[in-house]
């Protein structure tokens, strides 16, 4: 393909017949519009970041943490189920099942789904906390693939580990709204640890809006680099490893920024797998969570907002910046790369299975810009961004445009992308403020700059590549590798 | 391409600006951060110490207009509110506030008083932004000054925003006013569940002196309030006059008849156990689950024909329709000892029905799952 193209080069260039002046007007036409595209992003990112900045400061100003917990105390709010699907996660589920167990909250329960694991979870489980097999029933009021056995521990009654076959995520979650008992239920990954306060700040814009909250969720953060002990992070640090340090600046901006303003506008239709707290009334109503993609965080939240609308009900789906959850983010460039596939992959998958409500009256705001938001901007970004790394050099090599144009076209989008980095940094800063010594806000400083050379390029070619296996029709996860917490804390 | 090299070039110029100027903003924001918190670190290691003298009972203790006296001798100026200092003496003296009471906490309350921290915070209430008058009633209620009562009352009845009136019920039912409860009980009406909840804490923290009027509330016409005011009474722990609640079993409302019978068994309502066997034939599943929950609180009576009529009670509820019922039962009659694990052995292997062997099956198993555990715990600590 590139010698094909540079085949054309002197053509081009000499030629001055139509049909080689035509094409170099569209050449120069699509830089345009690649350029342009870029802008209008960026620029809508900075309006979100404005808007999160704006958001966050009022969200501080009202939080009283310590009376949150004594009103937490009372039997008046409603219990929690938390749901932790777990596949092959022996490497951190005993450590994940303490620091839920430990939330503060007056009344909650941990579901921990073995989704069939071929390692050793469901035996590390019944060690650690002496579970005890049960016989007991449940409705099965969501499907979900069948279930193998029940634990139980006298030493932790709020702990239960429901054993099933192998179904996916998605079939393990539903299997856990089936056993859960509670009008709410929280999703956590097993690789995630929430801090002690989560489900107080996450549960709390259910209680405190006069509109129905079906859903609410909290921020990702990784936990790499941080010490974890007993399921604890107690310590917040920067990794060592850039890969690492690249994706904590990404979380901010994403989530800090991104899900704030979208959460402010009630248009949020992601909430994070990792972590969401869930009305369950509503999601049994929808079908719980579909198991034909891989996007099933997603596509779940856009179902009960599709349900709500349709039965003209006010509602909002609100995300709370002060609820954290820490993850272990991927370590290695082909984990991270199929994460970014898979993430990208689920994405398209949901567009197209809701593709009705594009535009659509019905659905008001959602169809109108949230919906369009991720097929525009998210969705197809990589697209356009990629190829204007290809067709810039090109027009500059034939000649259309001045390389020092070409440059400055480049570093003018760059420098953008450098100033929404530093922005969720600032943000960060000026709002929850994690990373206290100096090190690690110039470390994190520096990262926001470099991300825009080479890192944010990387994840564009996984999120095409994710295009293109979603258009080829695959389905898969791709493995993962976990390395645990307790490596994190030796590390720190 | 549309744009100009010139143009470019200012473009990224402005940018780089920008750049530069939020990386410096992040900077200053930083130094200024550190040097508040090096503010608030001094004042506190400043006054941990002075701290020891004032609560000390046994030595006098007095001020003057900011000197703090004891035994006559000046140990401390209080600085002036507002500010940096002000704040850190202020949330400094405000959280030790809360883990003190009586004459010891008078004497930090008289400190806030003299400096002039309540009077600074009850001019806030006069403030035109919403934000700073719902602070000043937080603060008001965790100074715990009386003089501010007035004040609060006024806010409660007059702002216009409904945050601040309920922060200021709240502030009021921190500083223990008596008034403060039929206010309080006013802002229970709030629809939101969160501000219900906050203020049913307040309620529940004023203890007895909130029960007459909770009582009362209990026949209130609002669904919402009858509801929410026998949950309130059940976290008190409310020892009398339980006539209310056992007439709620039979009201209107499942939620009301829900919580009556909760509210019941958690007040541990002995001459109530009649009644609340009674409710375990209520239509409402989630009204007989709680009914099961309270019989398991308020456990087997002794004298033998109502004992009987509480087994029966149970053994009905085992072939409930609804597994969560069923459940409930079953657990009752693990707790109720040898007779009801009886019970559940004969429904285990006799009852016609598969689901209410399943729920003996699995109470019993979850009680001998715990006893071996205690056998296991007690063997290992001797």
């Amino acid at each position: 393909m590139m010698a094909a193209l540079f085949a054309l080069v002197p053509l081009l260039v000499a030629d001055e017949a139509p049909i080689h002046l035509l094409l170099r007007k569209i050449i120069l036409a699509f830089n345009d519009v690649v350029f342009f595209y870029v802008i209008f992003v960026d620029s809508v990112y900075l309006v979100f970041t404005l808007m999160a900045l704006a958001e966050v400061r009022t969200y501080l100003r009202s939080r009283d943490k310590e009376r949150l917990e004594q009103i937490f105390r009372s039997r008046l709010v409603p219990p929690i189920s938390i749901l932790c699907p777990a596949y092959n996660e022996g490497a951190t589920i005993v450590e994940s099942v303490r620091s839920l167990l430990r939330l503060k909250y007056s009344k909650h329960e941990v579901v921990v789904i073995n989704d069939g694991s071929k390692d050793q979870t469901l035996q590390y489980l019944i060690e650690a906390f002496g579970m005890e097999r049960l016989e007991f029933t449940f409705e099965n009021s969501v499907k979900s693939k069948s279930v193998r056995g029940l634990y139980a521990s006298p030493r932790y009654p709020k702990l239960i580990v429901v054993d099933k076959e192998n179904g996916g995520k998605a079939d393990a979650l539903n299997a856990g709204i089936n056993a859960s008992r509670y009008p709410l239920f929280c999703t956590v990954d097993a690789d995630a640890l929430l801090e002690e306060d989560a489900l107080l700040h996450v549960v709390k814009p259910m209680l405190d809006r006069t509109k129905f909250v079906p859903v609410t969720g909290g921020i990702i953060r990784a936990a790499n680099g941080c010490r974890v002990i007993k399921g604890r992070v107690e310590a917040v640090g920067l990794p060592r490893r850039p890969i690492e340090i690249f994706q904590i600046v990404e979380y901010m901006r994403a989530f800090l920024c991104g899900r704030t303003a979208q959460s402010a506008l009630n248009v949020m239709l992601i909430v994070s797998g990792a972590f969401g707290l869930f009305h369950k009334a509503t999601a049994k109503i929808v079908g719980g969570y579909s198991t034909d993609t891989v996007g099933e965080d997603k596509e779940l939240v856009v179902k009960i907002v599709r349900y709500l609308k349709e039965q003209k009900r006010e509602y909002e789906v609100l995300f709370v910046p002060q609820t954290v959850c820490w993850t272990e983010v991927p370590a290695t460039w082909q984990t991270l790369g199929r994460q970014r596939n898979r993430w990208h992959r689920g994405m398209f998958e949901v567009l197209l299975k809701h593709k009705d409500l594009f535009f659509n009256r019905t659905y008001g705001r959602v169809g109108w810009f949230g919906m369009p938001y991720f097929l525009f901007i998210e969705a197809i970004g990589p697209i356009v961004e990629l190829s204007g790394y290809i067709i810039l050099p090109l027009a500059a090599l034939l000649g259309l445009l001045a390389p020092l144009n070409a440059f400055l076209y480049t570093m003018c989008a760059v420098v953008f992308g450098i100033i929404l980095s530093v922005s969720s940094v600032l943000l960060e800063e000026a709002s929850f403020h994690r990373y206290p010594r100096w090190k690690e806000l110039l470390t994190l400083n520096l990262y926001a700059v470099l991300e825009n050379f080479g890192y944010r390029q990387l994840t564009l070619w996984w999120r095409l590549r994710g295009t293109i296996d979603w258009i080829r029709g695959q389905k898969q996860w791709g493995a993962q590798q976990r390395q645990g917490f307790g490596s994190q804390a030796k590390a720190a | 391409m549309s744009l100009e090299l010139v143009t470019l070039e200012l473009v990224l110029s402005s940018l780089g600006i920008a750049l530069a100027s939020l990386v410096l903003f992040i900077m200053t924001m930083r130094m200024y951060r550190e040097w508040r918190a090096a503010v608030h670190v001094h004042v506190r290691e400043s006054m941990t110490g002075v701290l020891g003298k004032i609560l000390d009972t046994e030595r006098a203790f007095s001020i003057q207009d900011r000197s703090v006296l004891i035994d006559g001798e000046q140990i401390y100026t209080v600085p002036k509110p507002g500010g940096p200092v002000g704040d850190a003496v202020r949330e400094f003296l405000v959280d030790h506030l809360s883990f003190i009471s009586g004459d010891l906490r008078g004497r930090l309350v008289t400190i806030l008083e003299s400096a002039g921290y309540v009077a600074a915070s009850m001019r806030q209430l006069r403030s035109r932004l919403g934000e700073t008058r719902l602070k000043a009633c937080m603060m008001l209620g965790g100074m715990h000054s009386r003089i501010a009562i007035p004040a609060l009352i006024e806010i409660f009845n007059d702002d216009p925003d409904g945050k601040v009136r309920i922060t200021a019920a709240e502030a009021l039912g921190v500083v223990g006013a008596e008034p403060a409860v039929a206010h309080l009980l006013k802002a229970l009406r709030d629809p939101t569940r969160f501000q219900q909840v906050r203020v049913a804490e307040v309620l529940a923290r004023m203890g007895m002196m909130a029960v007459p009027a909770l009582t009362a509330a209990v026949d209130d016409d609002d669904v919402r309030m009858s509801a929410l005011a026998l949950d309130i009474l059940a976290d008190i722990g409310w020892m009398s006059d339980f006539d209310p609640a056992v007439r709620a079993l039979t009201h209107a409302s499942p939620e009301v008849r829900a919580r009556a019978a909760e509210a019941l068994g958690r007040a541990g309502a002995l001459e109530a156990t009649e009644a609340v066997m009674k409710a375990a034939a209520d239509p409402a599943w989630f009204v007989r689950v709680r009914v099961m929950k309270a019989l398991e609180a308020l456990g087997a009576p002794r004298e033998r024909s109502q004992r009987a009529r509480y087994l029966g009670t149970l053994e009905q509820g085992l072939h409930d329709g609804v597994w969560w019922v069923r459940q409930h039962a079953a657990e009752a009659l693990v707790k109720v000892g040898e007779d009801g694990r009886r019970l559940l052995a004969r429904a285990m292997i006799e009852a016609p029905d598969s689901p209410a062997r399943r729920a003996s099956v699995s109470a019993l198993q979850l009680h001998l799952i715990a006893s071996a555990a205690k056998s296991r715990k007690t063997a290992i600590a001797r």
